[in-house]
């Protein structure tokens, strides 16, 4: 490979070195590969440049550079989206924030921290453990993935079924706009006059700006936290389970699925203790004042007797809690033992209609011939279908889109959505028009438009954009391989 | 005055006026923000009154943004659900308008604001184009929250038509005491105590009046935990009284009720570690108000008779990052300094109601 500049980036990247430092603006083709690819498998695209800037002032003049020369410019944090968000797709800059990872205060009375985008999410809440506090927000990639990339994609988690997403956690962002301006979006002082745009920049996916600084509540820790384990010997009963446990007024802090092969690879990879011959297992965790647990676990036994759970074992202290987690936050990468290559989807659907998705999951997988493991966020009715296969096999990719088609799609029929929590990136693009009219899509790009009227900011992402964007396709360079670290 | 019975109505309504138009629920809050411009054509929206849809164990609701609130609460509390949001006069208040005049009340201590429970929402937009955002399951991604921006903005960025929310099962135990006899920073400190564990409180509220100061504290859940955390309460604070429910109604209304005549509401919000500072002023300037502190929240309200001087509580309040609004009364400098990002909000302003039909005039963005 050429490790030369091309010369129509030479001033460029001159520009960009002169604002942060040679060292941290990256051209050379072996340095720009690790940044064509976040935790989705099947878009990759090669930025033309990246950089690394450590303050708020220098990210503005990065965006103001790369501006000025028409590039599109694609935040990034911890790279592990899951849907394109920070693939660059039309190229052009990518802004790491790899070197912006303080905790920059704790504000124990307030219950905030103000922190740089780049801190790793699980480093918060250890960093605040002393004040009994921690960041609600837990997506299962929490021990890499940024406190800004979570902002970005408005991201879940296990516990946000009691706790909310991500956007109930955010009170401020200092945003570097299109043009390189700073500018300060405040909630903390609640309700202040002025449209609330904190709450679009939230889940925006780095298309209206780039987040320099957050500011975001902190939780207190609860009292008490019990941990169970329910295993089915069959999938209707353990989803059935789940919309009764709502149905009847708990909230858990978390309440997850595993089914079918899932459990067994989950076993052999990590050694939960979940039995290999179990159709379904529901993680459920409760929290809060010990009165709560004591009668919401009463409840759950309860249920769990009436829809005939095999078994009911409740973790009796921390390590084992952490090995029961352990088995649902590494499920991704152990189903690598099935299958090499992955494509994961992210729908949702009323609570209510979780058994019949389901059904029909396991329908679709049986017809394309793909294999499907469903790990998810069953509390919410959030599926992730994980589809996995050999790229090698004649005609597999298109077989695995379509069955992953086919189940959002019935996913948006039954009055649920394309994604809860990992974002539509390139990926989801082209079926926001399963959920939005034209005039719904018109709303957004003028309200885009607001923030970046040249569209420099993450072009091609999130909303339908038409031919300058190219077929997503077409673009797809091929599934890649399972990690060690992935997370869904 | 139009009344239109459908979202599609409203829209082809919105297209046929030429004039200026305010979106009116109950119009308990009218008063709120600058007056509406005189030519207006007031649009009723109680026809918008339709639960559209609602499975109980699914805890979502979505209804017509014409619904009061306290018959939707109603309807809920036949499944023992609730949607945790105690705005004033909620028992004959449209949620489109509490939506759009961005009330709420002391539960937002323990679950949050509206915009934390809203899940998606139909609008109309100036040029009569019906916009879906969000939409009606827990967890959802797919598009901007636009919906978010409709909140306290009085309609002036679209008519909010439709809303879905997320609900929470009705807490199994209700219960609350008063302490009365205190100095505002006294208030403040006890609540700050009875927020640490093991007390997790629904609700905090001091309320200021020129005769006296009363800290109020909720607390909701299981029965036996809320026993717990009120017998600690009171043992720690032998003054502390019961108090029912009922009383945060009335506490919530009292300001709006006619024989109070209060003809002045301020909104003060800061950071809430800042407001300990700001007390000393606050009552200083305003001895004749009555205030409802959210201490924990950093959200005021201030009533009064009289117009207090809002320059002095501005001087006081703007070097913690807070600000003072004039939702109810005369005063030329209404909103306090223009907002950051002011320019943002023209143009969203300009794009979603170009020919300025909505409520003009009426926000802070014109």
């Amino acid at each position: 490979m050429p490790n030369q500049l091309a010369p129509e980036y030479a001033q460029l990247v001159h520009d960009l070195a002169a604002a942060i430092g040679t060292r941290y603006v990256l051209w050379r083709p072996e340095e720009l590969m690790m940044y064509e690819y976040d935790g989705s498998a099947l878009d990759m695209a090669r930025p033309d440049i990246v950089v690394v800037p450590a303050t708020t002032a220098e990210v503005a003049a990065c965006v103001r550079i790369a501006a000025t020369a028409g590039m599109p410019i694609v935040a990034r944090g911890g790279g592990t989206g899951l849907s394109g968000g920070s693939v660059p797709a039309a190229g052009g800059v990518v802004i790491s924030t790899g070197r912006m990872s303080k905790v920059l205060q704790v504000d124990d009375v307030a219950r905030t921290a103000r922190v740089q985008p780049g801190l790793i999410n699980t480093d918060l809440s250890e960093f605040t453990a002393p004040w009994h506090l921690h960041f609600a927000p837990d997506p299962s990639s929490q021990k890499a993935s940024t406190i800004g990339g979570n902002a970005a994609e408005n991201s879940g988690g296990p516990h946000c079924l009691k706790y909310g997403i991500t956007t109930s956690h955010i009170l401020a962002a200092t945003v570097v706009l299109a043009d390189g301006s700073i500018t300060d979006i405040d909630n903390t002082a609640p309700d202040a006059p002025g449209y609330d745009l904190l709450g679009v920049i939230v889940g925006s996916e780095g298309t209206l700006g780039i987040v320099t600084e957050l500011t975001v509540r902190l939780m207190p820790n609860p009292e008490g936290v019990k941990t169970f384990l329910a295993i089915f010997d069959d999938l209707d009963s353990a989803s059935d389970t789940v919309s009764a446990i709502i149905a009847q007024g708990v909230i858990p802090a978390a309440l997850e699925m595993l089914e079918g092969q899932g459990i067994a690879l989950v076993e052999q990879s990590v050694h939960a203790g979940y039995p290999l011959d179990a159709q379904a297992v529901l993680l459920i965790e409760i929290d809060g004042m010990h009165e709560e647990i004591a009668a919401q676990t009463a409840q759950i036994e309860h249920i769990c007797a009436h829809f005939e759970a095999r078994e009911l074992r409740v973790a009796q202290d921390e390590e084992q809690r952490k090995k029961l987690w352990s088995g649902r936050k590494g499920a991704l990468a152990a189903c690598a033992r099935l299958a090499p290559h992955y494509h994961i989807q992210d729908g949702v659907v009323p609570r209510s209609k979780l058994t019949e998705i389901l059904r029909l999951t396991r329908d679709v997988a049986k017809r394309q011939r793909v294999h499907i493991v469903n790990i998810f966020h069953a509390g919410d009715g959030n599926l992730h279908p994980l589809l996995l296969f050999d790229i090698r096999e004649e005609g597999i990719i298109e077989r695995a889109v379509a069955a992953s088609e086919e189940i959002l799609l019935a996913c948006v029929n039954a009055g649920g959505t394309i994604s809860g929590e990992h974002g539509i990136g390139i990926e989801k693009r082209d079926y926001m028009k399963w959920l939005f009219s034209e005039d719904d899509l018109w709303a957004m790009r003028q309200m885009r438009a607001c923030f970046d009227s040249r569209g420099v900011m993450n072009p091609c992402k999130l909303i339908p954009t038409g031919a300058s964007c190219g077929d997503i396709k077409s673009a797809r360079a091929g599934a890649k391989a399972l990690a060690a670290g992935a997370w869904i | 005055m139009e009344k239109p019975q459908t979202i599609a109505e409203l829209a082809s309504m919105v297209r046929d006026t030429t004039g200026p138009i305010v979106p009116r629920g109950a119009g308990l809050h009218q008063a709120i923000g600058n007056p509406a411009h005189p030519d207006s054509t007031v649009v009723d929206m109680r026809a918008l009154n339709v639960v559209s849809d609602y499975i109980p164990s699914d805890l979502t609701i979505t209804v017509g943004a014409g619904m009061v609130l306290g018959d939707i609460q109603d309807i809920l509390a036949v499944n023992r659900q609730w949607l945790p949001w105690d705005a004033p006069q909620h028992r004959h208040a449209t949620i489109g308008g509490l939506l759009a005049s961005g009330l709420s009340g002391p539960l937002r201590h323990g679950a949050g604001a509206p915009r934390d429970w809203l899940l998606g929402m139909h609008f109309v937009t100036g040029d009569g184009r019906i916009i879906k955002s969000g939409g009606k399951v827990v967890k959802n991604v797919a598009g901007y929250d636009m919906h978010k921006l409709h909140i306290g903005a009085l309609g002036t960025l679209g008519i909010i038509a439709e809303v879905s929310f997320k609900l929470a099962p009705l807490p199994d135990a209700d219960e609350s005491i008063t302490i009365t006899g205190m100095s505002i920073e006294h208030a403040h400190k006890i609540a700050y105590v009875l927020r640490k564990p093991p007390f997790n409180p629904s609700a905090l509220l001091i309320e200021a009046t020129p005769h006296h100061i009363r800290l109020w504290a909720r607390w909701q859940g299981a029965a036996a935990a809320v026993t717990r955390q009120v017998n600690i309460a009171r043992a720690r604070q032998p003054i502390a009284k019961p108090a029912t429910a009922g009383s945060w109604d009335h506490l919530l209304n009292t300001p709006f009720s006619k024989s109070h005549g209060h003809a002045v509401q301020l909104r003060m919000g800061c950071a809430p570690q800042s407001l300990e500072s700001f007390y000393p002023a606050l009552q200083a300037i305003a001895p004749n108000a009555t205030f409802h502190i959210m201490p924990t929240v950093g959200l005021m309200r201030l009533y009064a008779p009289q117009m207090p001087d809002v320059a002095a509580l501005r001087a006081a309040l703007l070097p913690f990052g807070g600000y003072v609004v004039v939702e109810i009364g005369e005063d030329p400098m209404r909103w306090g300094p223009v907002p950051a990002n002011i320019a943002i909000m023209h143009q969203l302003k300009k794009a979603w109601d170009p020919d300025n039909k909505l409520n003009p005039g009426r926000y802070v963005i014109e």
